[in-house]
């Protein structure tokens, strides 16, 4: 069984909170077809699928659960930064409360935290998401709006949406399988969306378009859409003002 | 020449055109009209004002530029004119090919469509329901194209009518054909 992602943190270089969303079941802004998923809240019965009469004060205890989680990672990467070498991705920080929780430090300080439920998780295709997130937050860097200001934390719609993209096309679209298989699972996930009716348009933009090969790069190019940070990603000669068709967008 | 506009385009931008980085470009503008924005006080008329101005300074310089690489012939009709625009010159300039289209029965006023706008890459206009509804985020483009125009004698009015930074369908620019500031050009009833 494979595993869901929870929690979506990031955090900014002075360890201030920038955007913490949970996708879980209970969280508020879950799509309601995670209501019908089992074995989802086998950890925390006091937050299972409640009436609207406790509902909200469940909604808030997994939110002050989900900071409290964010914070513990904190101290995780803290503790670990002066041994790691080169690497942005910090792997498995800790498990509690039955939720795993993996981090990826950037360059810039910026601090990426996902918290997924039981399962298995294969550390090439979480280092795919968290950069695919990584690409999200460039995005919304490069605003020119949005004003950088690392205490602020980050309310933009087209990251929101561009978030739970992400976590959809892991969610929503993963089959019951084993872990051998998960290497292929871009392909079969892009096959399964196309034919999956609910939310299939966001979920392929994570995986795939037809033309894609489902490597781990590819995904990450075709979920990015836009130039990537790094312009030797472009297949084509010139590294200009590039027509974008070479990494268009999937609607 | 018997070659299409669009043949000439693709040949120049291969050939004679320096290129530079397109994230460079992207940012550089985006911080221009951030920067206008926040100087005027987010009063976007004057912003779209000031862009327009911009690109009128820019257009007027760049037509040199562009007839020297290009070397197209002369245009004789405005349709002419729109698909060496479209065709041509964007495609040196920004390396995207808008499409030219909804042409009045005068032929005097036609629409360029870009599917892709590479000055509007990662914006998402600031959220104070002001900007949504006034601010054109590439109106310097207008100013460019007004610019351009004058300088070979073509008196032209272009706006954004849409744009996709502000929830329309598609960016749309309008251009109007004033009018010819020479007799040779023949372009319909004038």
């Amino acid at each position: 069984m494979v595993s869901r992602i929870y929690l979506v943190a990031l955090m900014g270089r002075e360890n201030n909170p920038l955007y913490v969303r949970g996708f879980g079941p209970e969280a508020p802004s879950s799509i309601s077809r995670d209501q019908d998923s089992t074995g989802a809240s086998s950890h925390d019965d006091s937050c299972s699928l409640a009436t609207t009469g406790t509902e909200v004060s469940t909604v808030r205890d997994t939110e002050l659960r989900y900071q409290f989680l964010a914070h513990i990672s904190l101290d995780v990467f803290a503790a670990r930064s002066p041994q790691k070498t080169s690497d942005s991705d910090f792997g498995l920080l800790f498990v509690q409360d039955g939720m795993a929780m993996y981090g990826w430090m950037t360059n810039t300080g910026v601090k990426i935290v996902l918290g997924f439920a039981s399962g298995e998780v294969i550390s090439n295709e979480i280092r795919s998401i968290f950069r695919a997130i990584h690409f999200a937050y460039i995005s919304l860097v490069c605003n020119p709006f949005y004003s950088v200001d690392e205490r602020r934390p980050i309310h933009s719609r087209k990251f929101d949406i561009s978030l739970r993209r992400i976590v959809d096309a892991w969610n929503g679209t993963t089959p019951v399988h084993t872990p051998a298989e998960s290497i292929s699972r871009a392909s079969v996930a892009s096959q399964q969306s196309t034919s999956n009716g609910s939310g299939s348009g966001a979920s392929t933009v994570y995986y795939s378009n037809t033309s894609n090969n489902g490597t781990v790069e590819g995904i990450v190019m075709s979920y990015s859409g836009s130039r990537s940070a790094s312009p030797t990603a472009l297949p084509s000669g010139d590294s200009g003002i590039n027509s974008t068709s070479a990494t268009m967008v999937v609607r | 020449m018997a070659r299409t506009p669009r043949q000439v385009g693709e040949e120049v931008w291969k050939t004679r055109i320096e290129k530079v980085n397109a994230e460079l470009v992207t940012l550089t503008y985006g911080s221009v009209v951030a920067q206008l924005c926040k100087d005027f006080g987010n009063d976007y008329i004057q912003v779209n004002e000031q862009l327009d101005k911009m690109g009128y300074n820019i257009g007027i310089r760049l037509i040199e530029d562009f007839l020297a690489r290009a070397n197209t012939s002369r245009c004789r009709t405005f349709k002419d004119t729109a698909e060496i625009i479209s065709k041509v010159g964007f495609k040196i300039f920004l390396n995207i090919t808008p499409t030219v289209g909804n042409w009045t029965p005068d032929n005097k006023q036609f629409s360029l469509i870009f599917d892709e706008n590479p000055l509007a890459d990662f914006v998402e206009l600031p959220d104070d329901g002001k900007a949504v509804n006034e601010l054109w985020y590439s109106n310097v483009l207008c100013g460019v194209l007004r610019g351009a125009l004058e300088m070979v004698q073509t008196q032209v009015e272009a706006q954004f009518v849409s744009d996709v930074l502000r929830g329309h369908e598609t960016t749309e620019m309008r251009v109007t054909l004033i009018r010819i500031l020479e007799d040779e050009m023949p372009v319909g009833d004038d």
